[in-house]
C-alpha cells in the first residue's frame, strides 16, 4: 500500500430494507483515523442495523462500505473481523461457559495461524503462538482492568466487567476500527466515567478509530469528535457535539414538536408500514 | 387446603402410575429379586418374595410423597394433621390404582386366560408373584398396607425433619465433611500429586489385562472401544455443539473397510493390520466430510437428522442385495484379520501374551493415542474455536472463527475416530455384520458422552464404564438397559446437564506486561 | 432485541459464495442423472403406465401419513425450535391404542356378532378417537416432563438430547410391555385389508384398496381441518405468533406454556391419527413402527420448509410419491426405498435448505 487512505471506514449511501420496511435509508459516514464518532437517535432509528451492515451481518441493498479503500459489503463476518473491524453487542454476547482469558483468545482468532495438525503434533509454531496469545490476552485484561477475573467463567462476571470483557475480546484481533454498541448501557455514573476513560485511552494509546452507539448524552458529548444522528433510518444531522446540541431537527427527533404532530407522525408511519410489510405466510 | 387435597391426589396418581408401569414391564419383581440377592446371597430362583415387593411398593410411594411434601412446604406450612392426611391420601390413591391393576390381572389369571398376547411381560407366574401367591382380596389388602405405610412414613419423616430440622443439619454436616476432605484442596497444595496419581492410574490400567480373568478382559475391551468412540463423539457433541445421531455410520464404515481389506473373502486382499487400520480411518473421515459439507451452513439440529439418515443409509446398504457381493449382505464378513503380536513382547516378558490380553493392550495403546490427540485438540486454538461455536455461533463467526469449516473439521475428526473404533471392534471379533450397526450403538455412544459430561475427557471415560461396564455387572436388568438409558438422558439433562464429571476450565492467565508491549502488539 | 429468532433459513451472509459451487455441482449432477433416467424410461420402458399409476397410488397413501406426522414436527419446531425426536414414538403409541381398541371391540359381544363388525363405523371412529387421545396425552406429558424444564437450559443441545432419551424410553417401554413380536391390526370387515376395487387397464390392473382410500381421505380431511384451525382459531393464531417471535408474543399476553402444551396436543392428535391409519392400512406393526416414519416425516418437513404447515403437507405427499416411484424410476432394488428418502434429505439441505415452500428471505439473527 503506497498511499495511506484518507478514512478508516467510508460508508456511502447505505440503504437496507427488510421486506419493504426501510431500516437505513441513504446514510453515509466517514470515519477518519483515530477518531471517535457517535451515532445517536431514538429507538428504532436504525443505528444497530447500520452497525450490522458494516460488520457484515447484513448486506446492504445499495451503497458501498469501504474499509481502508477496500469494498467490504457482502463479505461474511469472519472475513470482516479478519480485516480488522471488531465490535461489541448491545445485549452482551460473551462465550459464557468459557473463562475470561479464553474469551479473549477467541477474539485473537484472525491473528493466529496454527492449525489442528499443529495442535496434534504440538509443533513449535503452535507452542509459540499459544504462549504469545495467552500473554497478549493477559495484557489486554490488564489494560481493561480485569486481571482479577482472568480465570473466572465469563458468566460469573459483574455486568460492568462483562462490557469491558467484550471490548477486550474485540481488541484481540488488532482492530483498526472498533464498533461499540451502547457500551455504557445500564451502567451507574462511576462505571460510565470509567468506561469513558477506557474509550479515550483506546484512542490515545492504541490509536484505534472508534464508532459507538450510545443513548447517554453525557458520554456522547464528552468523547465524540463527531456525531451522526439517525431518525427513522435517515441521517438528519452530523457534526461536532456543539453543532448537534443546537440543531433544531435533532431536538425535534428526540422530543417531538408537539403532541398532535407525534400522533400524526405515528399514524402516518403505521399506514406506511402496513402497506410495506407483507403478511407472513405461515 | 383444597389445593393440598387435590395436589395430594395428583401425586398419589403419579405414584400409582409409576407402580402400574413398573408392574406391567415386570420391573418391580426383577428389582426385588436383585435386592434380595444383595441382602441374602443364599437366595436363588427368580421369584420375588412378597415382602420385597411390598417394601418396594412402599418405597416408591414414600419417595414420591416425600418429594411432594418437601416441595409443597416451601411456600406454606401445614399443620401436623394436614400433613398426615396428605400422606394418607397419597397412599390410598396409589393403593387404589395398583390394586385396581392387580384385581384386573388377578381376574384374568383366575379365568385362566393368558394375556401375554397383549402384555408381553405379564406371564401368569408374574401375576401370581404380584398377587403374593394369595388371592386377590388378600393382595389388595397388602398393597394398601404398603402404600399407606409409605405415605404415612413420608409425612412423619417430613414432620419430624421440619420440626427439628434434622435433614438440614444432616446435609450441612455432610457438606462440611465433604469440604474438609476435599481432595482438590490437597491436590492444589501439591500439584505434582496430580501427576503421580495420573501415572498410578495409567500403570494400574496397564496392569489390568494380565491381572483379570477372560470375562473381565472382554468387558474391558468393549468399554475402551466405547471410550474411544465417546472421545470422538465428544469432539462433535461436547465441543463443537452439534448433535450426531448416526454416529454408528462412521463406526460401520471403519469396520467394513477394515474387514474388506483384511478378510480372505470377498476380495482376498488380506492386508496387514496397520495399513488397513489407517485406510479404515481415512474412509470414515471421508464419510464425515460427505455428511459434514452439506450442513455446514445450517443449524446444528439438522446434523442430527442428516447423520441419522446417513446411518440408516449405511445400514440398509450393507444389508442390501445391491452390495451383497461386497459386504456379504446379512452374513457379514468373516475371518477379519488381527494384528500379530510383535516378537518383542515374548522377548521381554518371557512368553507371548494370550491373544485376548495382547488385543486389550492394543486397544489400550490406541485409546491412549486417541486420548492424546483429543486432549491436544481440546486445549488448542481449534478446541477453543469449537467451544466458542457451541456457546454462540453468530458471535464466534463475528470474532473471526470460520464456523463452517470448523464444523466440518469436527465431524471429520470425530468420524475418523469412530472409524478407528469400528476397525478395532471388527478386528477383535474377527467378524462384522449388519446387525451390529443398529441405531442403538449411536445411542450408547451418545449416552457415554452425555452422562460422563459433555466436553469432558475424563467424563467420557467414566461414561464408558457406566454405560458399557455397569450393565455387565447387573445382568438381571439387561432387558431394561435401554429403558434406563433413555430415562437417564432425560434426567441428566434436567438435573445435571454438565454431566457427572464436568469439564474443568484450565487456569491460563499469566502476569501481564506493560502497556507498551500491548501498544506494539496491537499495531495492526 | 429479539435474539432467538429462527435462524434456520439462511445463516447470515457468510460463505454464501463458498457453498455456491457445491450447490451448483450437486445440482447439475442430480439434474443430469434424473434427466438420464427419464430418457432411459422413455426409450426403454421397464414398466407400463399401469405400474406407474400403482406406485402413485401407494405413494399418495403413505404420503398422507407422512404429511400428518410432518405437520407435528413443523408445529413443534415452529413453537420451540426443537426437533421433537420422540414424535415417531408418539405415533407408535397411537398405533397401539387403536390396536387395543379394535381388539377390545372384537371381543365385545353384541347379539350374535361382535361390536367391531356390527357397528364398524362407530368402531373406527372410536379407534381414531382413542388413538388420537392417547397420542395427544403422551405428547402433552412428554412436553411437560422432558422439554419444559429445559426451555432455558444453558446447554443448547439439552432439549434435543432429552428428546432422544424420550424416544428410546418410549420405544423400549413399549417393547417390554407389549412384546417385540409383530402384531396384526384387526380391521372391521368393512375395511378388510386387501379388499378394494380392481381397475382393469390394457396391460394389467390397479388395485385400489379400501384402507388406502380411507387413509387418504382421512388424512386430507385432517389436514384441511388443521389448516383452518391454525388460520382461524385463537389458538392457531397464538401458535403462529409464537413461532414468529416468542418474546413479542409473550408481551402481547400469549401464555407460552399453554401454547406449547396445546401445540403438543395438536401434533399428538395428528400423529395418533396417522398411527391408527398406519395400522389399519399396513396391518403389521410393533414397537418399532414409529422410527422410520418419524425420520421420514422429518425429511418431509424439511423438504417442504420446516416451520411451514402447507410445506409439511406438500413435503409428505411428495416424499411418499417419490419414495414409491423412485426405485422403479431409478431402476434399483425396492429394498433401497428408504435410502431414497434420506438421500432426498441430504440433497434438499444442499440445494435448497429453506425447503420447497420455505421463505429464503434474510431471516438473519439480530445482534
Amino acid at each position: 500500500m503506497t498511499t495511506k487512505p484518507a478514512y478508516v471506514l467510508e460508508a456511502n449511501n447505505i440503504t437496507i430494507s427488510f421486506g419493504g420496511l426501510t431500516a437505513v435509508n441513504d446514510v453515509s459516514l466517514q470515519v477518519p483515523f483515530q477518531s471517535i464518532i457517535s451515532i445517536i437517535g431514538p429507538n428504532g432509528a436504525g443505528k444497530t442495523t447500520f452497525f450490522n451492515a458494516i460488520s457484515g451481518f447484513y448486506s446492504c441493498d445499495s451503497g458501498t462500505v469501504l474499509f481502508q479503500d477496500r469494498p467490504i459489503n457482502g463479505i461474511p463476518t469472519d472475513e470482516v473481523a479478519n480485516l480488522g473491524i471488531s465490535r461489541t453487542y448491545q445485549n452482551i454476547r460473551l462465550f459464557t461457559n468459557m473463562t475470561v482469558v479464553e474469551n479473549i483468545l477467541i477474539g485473537q482468532q484472525p491473528r493466529l495461524r496454527s492449525t489442528f495438525l499443529d495442535a496434534i503434533l504440538q509443533t513449535s509454531r503452535n507452542r509459540r503462538e499459544e504462549k504469545q496469545s495467552i500473554q497478549k490476552a493477559s495484557n489486554l485484561l490488564d489494560f481493561v482492568g480485569l486481571s482479577a477475573y482472568a480465570d473466572d467463567m465469563a458468566k460469573n462476571l459483574p455486568y460492568g466487567a462483562q462490557r469491558r470483557l467484550e471490548i477486550a475480546r474485540a481488541l484481540g484481533n488488532n482492530p483498526h476500527l472498533l464498533l461499540l454498541d451502547e457500551p455504557c448501557a445500564g451502567m451507574n455514573p462511576q462505571e460510565t466515567a470509567a468506561m469513558i476513560e477506557l474509550i479515550k485511552t483506546l484512542r490515545s494509546q492504541l490509536k484505534i478509530a472508534i464508532v459507538l452507539i450510545e443513548h447517554d448524552m453525557k458520554v456522547v458529548m464528552n468523547i465524540s469528535d463527531s456525531i451522526l444522528v439517525l431518525d427513522h433510518g435517515e441521517k438528519i444531522a452530523q457534526g461536532t457535539p456543539e453543532e448537534i446540541q443546537s440543531d433544531q431537527r435533532v431536538v425535534e427527533a428526540y422530543l417531538g414538536s408537539g403532541t398532535e404532530n407525534l400522533v400524526e407522525k405515528y399514524s402516518q408511519r403505521k399506514a406506511a408500514n402496513r402497506k410495506a410489510v407483507q403478511p407472513h405466510v405461515f | 387446603m383444597k389445593t393440598l387435597f387435590s395436589k395430594s391426589i395428583q401425586f398419589g396418581i403419579i405414584a400409582g402410575v409409576i407402580l402400574i408401569f413398573s408392574e406391567l414391564i415386570n420391573l418391580t419383581s426383577t428389582f426385588a429379586v436383585i435386592l434380595e440377592k444383595l441382602f441374602n446371597s443364599a437366595k436363588t430362583g427368580k421369584t420375588a418374595s412378597p415382602l420385597a415387593i411390598q417394601i418396594l411398593t412402599g418405597l416408591v410411594v414414600f419417595f414420591i410423597a416425600y418429594t411432594f411434601l418437601r416441595k409443597k412446604n416451601g411456600s406454606k406450612s401445614h399443620t401436623a394433621g394436614q400433613e398426615i392426611g396428605s400422606g394418607l391420601l397419597m397412599g390410598i390413591t396409589a393403593g387404589i390404582l395398583i390394586s385396581l391393576l392387580n384385581v384386573i390381572l388377578g381376574t384374568y389369571l383366575a379365568k385362566g386366560q393368558d394375556i401375554r398376547n397383549y402384555l408381553d411381560a405379564v406371564s401368569p407366574e408374574v401375576i401370581s408373584t404380584f398377587l403374593f401367591q394369595t388371592d386377590i382380596a388378600n393382595a389388595v389388602i397388602r398393597y394398601f398396607i404398603a402404600t399407606i405405610l409409605g405415605g404415612l412414613a413420608a409425612s412423619l419423616l417430613h414432620l419430624v425433619s421440619s420440626k427439628t430440622n434434622v435433614s438440614g443439619k444432616i446435609s450441612k454436616f455432610i457438606q462440611k465433611i465433604v469440604q474438609q476432605s476435599k481432595i482438590r484442596i490437597f491436590l492444589n497444595k501439591y500439584p505434582y500429586m496430580t501427576t503421580i496419581l495420573t501415572l498410578l492410574v495409567v500403570i494400574a490400567v496397564f496392569l489390568l489385562p494380565v491381572l483379570v480373568n477372560a470375562y473381565a478382559i472382554s468387558v474391558l475391551g468393549i468399554v475402551f472401544i466405547y471410550a474411544i468412540m465417546g472421545l470422538g463423539l465428544n469432539l462433535i457433541v461436547g465441543l463443537s455443539g452439534q448433535l450426531v445421531f448416526g454416529y454408528v455410520a462412521f463406526y460401520a464404515l471403519g469396520a467394513y473397510t477394515f474387514g474388506l481389506l483384511t478378510a480372505p473373502k470377498p476380495f482376498g486382499i488380506e492386508m496387514n493390520f496397520w495399513p488397513a487400520l489407517i485406510i479404515a480411518i481415512f474412509i470414515a473421515a471421508i464419510g464425515g466430510l460427505f455428511v459434514g459439507v452439506p450442513i455446514m451452513n445450517l443449524r446444528g439440529d439438522y446434523l442430527a437428522i442428516v447423520t441419522l439418515g446417513f446411518g440408516e443409509i449405511i445400514r440398509i446398504l450393507i444389508n442390501s442385495n445391491l452390495l451383497a457381493d461386497f459386504t456379504g449382505g446379512p452374513q457379514g464378513i468373516k475371518n477379519i484379520g488381527q494384528p500379530t503380536q510383535p516378537a518383542l513382547t515374548a522377548k521381554i516378558f518371557g512368553k507371548p501374551f494370550d491373544d485376548n490380553v495382547w488385543f486389550l493392550y492394543l486397544i489400550l495403546i490406541l485409546f491412549l493415542v486417541v486420548l492424546y490427540v483429543v486432549f491436544r485438540l481440546q486445549y488448542s486454538r481449534t478446541g477453543r474455536s469449537w467451544e466458542a461455536m457451541r456457546e454462540d455461533e453468530t458471535v464466534a463467526q463475528a470474532c473471526g472463527v470460520t464456523v463452517s469449516s470448523y464444523k466440518v473439521l469436527a465431524v471429520v475428526i470425530g468420524a475418523a475416530i469412530a472409524g478407528l473404533a469400528g476397525a478395532i471392534y471388527a478386528s477383535r471379533n474377527t467378524y462384522t455384520g449388519p446387525g451390529e450397526y443398529a441405531f442403538m450403538v449411536s445411542v450408547n455412544a451418545l449416552a457415554v458422552v452425555v452422562i460422563g459430561g459433555m466436553g469432558s475427557i475424563p467424563g467420557t471415560l467414566l461414561g464408558a464404564f457406566i454405560i458399557k461396564g455397569l450393565p455387565e455387572l447387573l445382568r438381571d436388568l439387561e432387558n431394561y438397559r435401554m429403558l434406563v438409558f433413555g430415562a437417564l438422558l432425560i434426567a441428566m439433562m434436567i438435573i445435571r446437564p454438565e454431566g457427572i464429571w464436568p469439564v474443568k476450565r484450565r487456569t491460563l492467565s499469566v502476569t501481564p506486561e506493560s502497556i507498551e508491549v500491548l501498544k506494539k502488539d496491537l499495531k495492526p | 432485541m429479539e435474539a432467538d429468532k429462527p435462524q434456520e433459513k439462511t445463516s447470515p451472509k457468510p460463505s454464501v459464495r463458498r457453498i455456491n459451487w457445491l450447490r451448483l455441482i450437486v445440482g447439475i449432477l442430480t439434474g443430469s442423472y434424473i434427466l438420464y433416467r427419464i430418457i432411459i424410461q422413455i426409450i426403454r420402458p421397464e414398466y407400463g403406465p399401469v405400474y406407474w399409476l400403482g406406485f402413485l397410488n401407494t405413494g399418495l397413501i403413505v404420503g398422507g401419513m407422512y404429511s400428518l406426522i410432518a405437520i407435528g414436527y413443523t408445529l413443534v419446531y415452529g413453537v420451540m425450535l426443537l426437533i421433537n425426536f420422540a414424535h415417531g414414538d408418539i405415533m407408535m403409541l397411537g398405533c397401539f391404542a387403536g390396536y387395543f381398541t379394535f381388539e377390545y371391540l372384537n371381543f365385545l359381544k353384541v347379539g350374535d356378532s361382535n361390536f367391531l363388525n356390527t357397528y364398524p363405523v362407530l368402531a373406527i371412529i372410536l379407534a381414531f378417537l382413542i388413538g388420537a387421545a392417547v397420542s395427544a396425552g403422551s405428547g402433552y406429558y412428554l412436553e411437560k416432563i422432558a422439554y419444559r424444564p429445559l426451555r432455558n437450559s444453558p446447554v443448547r443441545l439439552a432439549p434435543l438430547i432429552s428428546a432422544v432419551g424420550a424416544s428410546i424410553f418410549l420405544e423400549t417401554a413399549a417393547q417390554i410391555m407389549f412384546g417385540a413380536n409383530k402384531k396384526t391390526y384387526k380391521n372391521p370387515d368393512l375395511l378388510a385389508r386387501g379388499s378394494g376395487w380392481n381397475i382393469q387397464m390394457d396391460e394389467g390392473m390397479i388395485i385400489i384398496t379400501k384402507t388406502g382410500v380411507f387413509s387418504l381421505i382421512m388424512a386430507v380431511i385432517l389436514m384441511v381441518g388443521l389448516y383452518f384451525f391454525v388460520q382461524k382459531t385463537k389458538l392457531g393464531k397464538s401458535i403462529r405468533a409464537v413461532s414468529q417471535d416468542k418474546k413479542t408474543a409473550q408481551l402481547m399476553g400469549i401464555n407460552l406454556d399453554q401454547v406449547t402444551s396445546q401445540t403438543f396436543i395438536i401434533s399428538g392428535v395428528l400423529a395418533g391419527a396417522a398411527g391408527v391409519m398406519w395400522g389399519i392400512h399396513n396391518g403389521l406393526f410393533n414397537h418399532y413402527v414409529g422410527f422410520l416414519p418419524g425420520i421420514k416425516a422429518f425429511t418431509a418437513a424439511v423438504l417442504g420448509g420446516i416451520g411451514n404447515i402447507p410445506g409439511a403437507m406438500a413435503g409428505g405427499m411428495i416424499l411418499g410419491i417419490v419414495e414409491s416411484v423412485g426405485p422403479a424410476f431409478l431402476g434399483i432394488d425396492f429394498q433401497l426405498k428408504d435410502v431414497i428418502a434420506f438421500t432426498i434429505l441430504i440433497l434438499v439441505l444442499i440445494l435448497k435448505p429453506s425447503g420447497l415452500l420455505g421463505k429464503s428471505s434474510a431471516n438473519v439473527e439480530k445482534v
